[in-house]
C-alpha cells in the first residue's frame, strides 16, 4: 500500500509566509545589523541584499513550464525582449523616468529566459548533456557574430560617422543604449538557446525539483526585492525630513550657513545648503553659496532630483531671501515625488528670520 | 598570446594616460600577433562547417562560447578602466562627450576580431586545432596561403595614414550655460569646450576648455593662472585645473602634439579672446602634420562672437 501526501498540506504554510520568516532571519537581521549603527546606507543593504537574491535564484533548479515548454512562446519571449530593448535605445532619452519600467520589463523577461531555457547557457558543464553542449555553443557562436556585427556598424560606425552621432553616442539616449549593451552582453545565448531549441522541450537539465526550504526562501527573497522600492517609493511623500542645520558666526558681521535636508529612505535624496551672508545695516548680501551652481543635490539614491527653484532676491527693505526647491521624484513609480524646500532670509541687522 | 594579452591590457587600460603616438604600433603589434597564432591554427574559427571534421567543429564551437564570455570580461574590464581614468583625471562633465575614446574602440574592436582565434589556439592548441595538418598530406599553397591575413597589418597603417593625411579634421564644440562648476555673485560665466581631431579621434587630439566670466563691462577667463585679470573687477584666484589649452589627455595615443600656443587677451571692447594653436601628427615619419587652430571670443555681454 503506497502513501500519498495530502496536497493541502502545500498550502498550509503559504510558500511567502514560511520563506519571509527565513529570509528575515537569515538575510535581513544581519543586514540591519550593519545598517542600523550607520556603517551603510539603505541603498546598500539594498543592493547587497538584491545579490544575494539573485544567487539564491540561481541555485534552485529551474523548469519552462507549460507555456515556455514551446517554441512560439519562447520566440514571443525574444521578440518582446528585442522590443523592449530597441524601444529603449530609440526612444529611451524621452522615456526619462519611465526607463525604469523598461529596466524592469528586461528584468522579468530575463527571469522567463532562465526559465525558458533552464539557465543553460550559463550552466556547469557536468549538468549539460553532449546534445545541450553542443546547442549552446552554437548559441555562442551565433551571438557572437551577431555582438560582433552589431557592434562594427553600429557602435564603431556611430563613433566615426560625424560629431554629432558620437554625442548621440556617448550620451546613450539618457543611459538606455548602455543598459540594452549589458543585456545583449549577458543574454543574448540564452536568447539564441531560446529562439533555437526544439519544440516542445523535453530534456531536462535538472533533476525534478520539490517545493524545498530553499525555493521558498527564494520566493520570499525575491518578493522583498521587488516590494521594497515600491513601499519604499509609497512612502517618499510621507516620510518626515530629516533636516541637519547650523549657523554660525564668521568674520565681521556675517553668518555662515550650512544645512542638509534627507527625505526618503531607499529612494531617498540630500539637499544640503552651505553659503555665507553678511550685512551692513543698509543691506544683507550673499558671498557664496546661494548661485544656481549651488542649487545641487549631495546625494541622491535610488531617486531622481529636479530643481524647480534657486532664486536669491534683497529686497527694497535690504532683507536677502534664497529659496532653493527641488522635487525629488521615484524613479520606480514616477508619479510619487516630494518636494523639499530650503529658505534663508537674513534681514539687514543681521537677524535670521527663517532657515532652512 | 601571453604577448598578445599584454598588449590589449596596455590599450585598454588607464595607465599609461598616453601612450605617445605609439597606439597604432600596439594595434599593430596585436594583429601580427594574432594573425601569427590563426596561422598556427588553420583559422579554424573561421572555417564554414563542412570544411571541418568532428573534433574541429566541436573545438570551434567551444572557443566561441569561451571567447563570448572573454569578450564580456574584457567590455567590463574596459568599463571599469574608464572608471578609474575619469576618476584620475577628474571627470570635466562639460567637455565634449567621447564615450570610450579612439583607444578604447580600438581594444573593443581588436576583441571582436582576435578573441575567437585566440581562445581556439589557447584550448586546442596549435597541432590540436589545425584541421590542414593532416599528416603533411596538405598542399604548400593551402599552408601559405593561412598567412595571407598578414597583409591586414600594411593595409591597416597604410588606412591610418592615409584616414590621417586625407580625412579633414573633425571639430566639435560644447557651450554649458552657466558654467556648472563656477559662479559668482555680480556676474555670469559659462563653460567652453572645444576639440579638433585628426583621424576622427584615430589621429591627435587638441581640446580647449575655457571658464569664461563676464559682468557687463568686460569678460575674462578665470582658468588659467597666465590669464589676464580682469580691470574692473580686480584679481580673480585662478583654479589651475582643467588647463586652459592643452592636447587632451587621451589626445596623443595615436599620434603627438607639438608646439601648443595659447593666447589669452582682453580687447578695449571688453571681450575676451583666446586663441590655441597646435601641430598635430601621426608622429610617424612627419606624415599627416596638420596645423590646428581654436579661436573663441566672448563680449563683455556674454555675447559668443567667435567659437571655431
Amino acid at each position: 500500500m503506497t502513501r500519498t501526501a495530502p496536497r493541502l498540506s502545500r498550502y498550509r504554510r503559504p510558500d511567502f509566509l514560511v520563506g519571509a520568516v527565513l529570509v528575515f532571519c537569515a538575510a535581513i537581521v544581519p543586514l540591519l545589523l550593519f545598517a542600523v549603527p550607520g556603517r551603510w546606507q539603505w541603498p546598500e543593504v539594498y543592493l547587497i541584499f538584491v545579490v544575494v537574491t539573485i544567487l539564491a535564484v540561481r541555485v534552485v533548479p529551474v523548469e519552462p513550464g507549460a507555456l515556455l515548454r514551446r517554441r512560439v512562446a519562447r520566440r514571443t519571449l525574444v521578440g518582446a525582449i528585442v522590443g523592449i530593448c530597441l524601444l529603449m535605445v530609440i526612444v529611451g532619452g524621452d522615456l526619462g523616468d519611465y526607463l525604469w519600467l523598461g529596466i524592469l520589463g528586461l528584468v522579468f523577461g530575463d527571469v522567463l529566459l532562465g526559465r525558458a531555457t533552464q539557465r543553460m547557457a550559463t550552466a556547469p558543464d557536468d549538468r549539460v548533456d553532449e546534445w545541450q553542449e553542443s546547442l549552446r555553443n552554437q548559441a555562442h557562436r551565433t551571438a557572437y557574430w551577431l555582438v560582433g556585427v552589431g557592434f562594427l556598424v553600429f557602435f564603431f560606425g556611430t563613433y566615426v560617422a560625424t560629431e554629432q552621432t558620437r554625442a548621440w553616442l556617448s550620451q546613450g539616449r539618457g543611459g538606455g543604449l548602455w543598459i540594452v549593451s549589458a543585456e545583449l552582453l549577458f543574454c543574448l545565448p540564452a536568447m539564441v538557446i531560446a529562439w533555437n531549441q526544439s519544440d516542445p522541450v523535453r530534456e531536462r537539465l535538472s533533476p525534478p525539483w520539490h517545493l524545498t526550504w530553499m525555493r521558498r526562501a527564494t520566493i520570499a527573497m525575491v518578493s522583498v526585492a521587488l516590494l521594497a522600492p515600491v513601499l519604499a517609493s509609497l512612502a517618499l511623500p510621507v516620510l518626515p525630513i530629516t533636516t541637519q542645520s547650523s549657523v554660525l558666526p564668521s568674520q565681521g558681521r556675517c553668518l555662515t550657513f550650512r544645512a542638509t535636508e534627507t527625505v526618503g529612505i531607499l529612494v531617498e535624496a540630500q539637499l544640503p545648503i552651505a553659503a555665507l551672508a553678511c550685512w551692513n545695516g543698509r543691506r544683507a548680501v550673499e558671498q557664496f553659496g546661494m548661485n544656481r551652481s549651488d542649487c545641487t543635490p549631495a546625494d541622491t539614491q535610488l531617486a531622481t532630483v529636479q530643481t524647480i527653484s534657486c532664486r536669491r532676491t534683497v529686497s527694497a527693505g535690504g532683507t536677502l531671501r534664497f529659496l532653493y526647491a527641488t522635487r525629488v521624484r521615484s524613479p520606480f513609480l514616477p508619479f510619487m515625488t516630494r518636494v523639499v524646500r530650503l529658505r534663508l532670509t537674513l534681514t539687514r541687522t543681521g537677524r535670521v528670520l527663517q532657515f532652512p | 598570446m601571453a604577448l598578445a594579452g599584454a598588449l590589449w591590457l596596455l590599450l585598454a587600460s588607464p595607465v599609461p594616460e598616453s601612450l605617445n603616438g605609439w597606439g597604432i604600433a600596439v594595434v599593430l603589434a596585436i594583429v601580427a600577433l594574432v594573425v601569427a597564432v590563426g596561422a598556427g591554427t588553420g583559422w579554424v574559427a573561421f572555417r564554414r562547417a563542412h570544411r571541418l571534421d568532428e573534433f574541429s567543429l566541436g573545438l570551434r564551437d567551444r572557443a566561441y562560447r569561451l571567447a563570448f564570455r572573454m569578450f564580456v570580461l574584457g567590455v567590463v574590464l574596459l568599463g571599469v578602466g574608464l572608471a578609474v581614468s575619469q576618476g584620475l583625471r577628474g571627470e570635466i562633465t562639460w567637455a565634449v562627450p567621447d564615450p570610450v575614446g579612439a583607444r578604447g574602440m580600438a581594444a573593443v574592436l581588436l576583441l571582436v576580431a582576435c578573441l575567437p582565434t585566440s581562445v581556439a589556439a589557447w584550448i586546442g592548441g596549435a597541432d590540436e586545432a589545425d584541421p590542414l595538418a593532416d599528416g603533411g598530406r596538405v598542399r604548400a599553397g593551402r599552408r601559405r596561403g593561412r598567412w595571407l591575413p598578414l597583409l591586414s597589418v600594411p593595409v591597416l597603417f597604410t588606412a591610418w595614414l592615409m584616414g590621417g593625411a586625407l580625412l579633414p579634421v573633425s571639430g566639435a564644440s560644447e557651450v554649458t550655460l552657466p558654467d556648472p562648476g563656477f559662479a559668482m555673485s555680480n556676474g555670469h560665466c559659462g563653460a567652453f569646450a572645444a576639440t579638433e581631431q585628426v583621424a576622427r579621434g584615430f589621429g591627435p587630439t587638441v581640446r580647449l576648455l575655457a571658464q569664461v566670466c563676464w559682468n557687463g563691462r568686460e569678460a575674462w577667463v578665470i582658468n588659467d593662472p597666465g590669464a589676464p585679470t580682469p580691470r574692473y573687477f580686480g584679481p580673480v584666484s585662478s583654479r589651475m585645473e582643467p588647463a586652459l589649452c592643452t592636447p587632451a589627455n587621451d589626445g596623443t595615443d595615436f599620434g603627438l602634439v607639438s608646439r601648443v600656443g595659447c593666447q589669452v587677451w582682453i580687447d578695449r571692447a571688453g571681450t575676451v579672446n583666446v586663441r590655441l594653436t597646435a601641430h598635430a601628427g601621426s608622429g610617424l615619419l612627419g606624415i599627416g602634420r596638420k596645423w590646428i587652430q581654436i579661436t573663441l571670443a566672448v563680449t563683455r555681454t556674454g555675447r559668443v562672437l567667435t567659437f571655431t
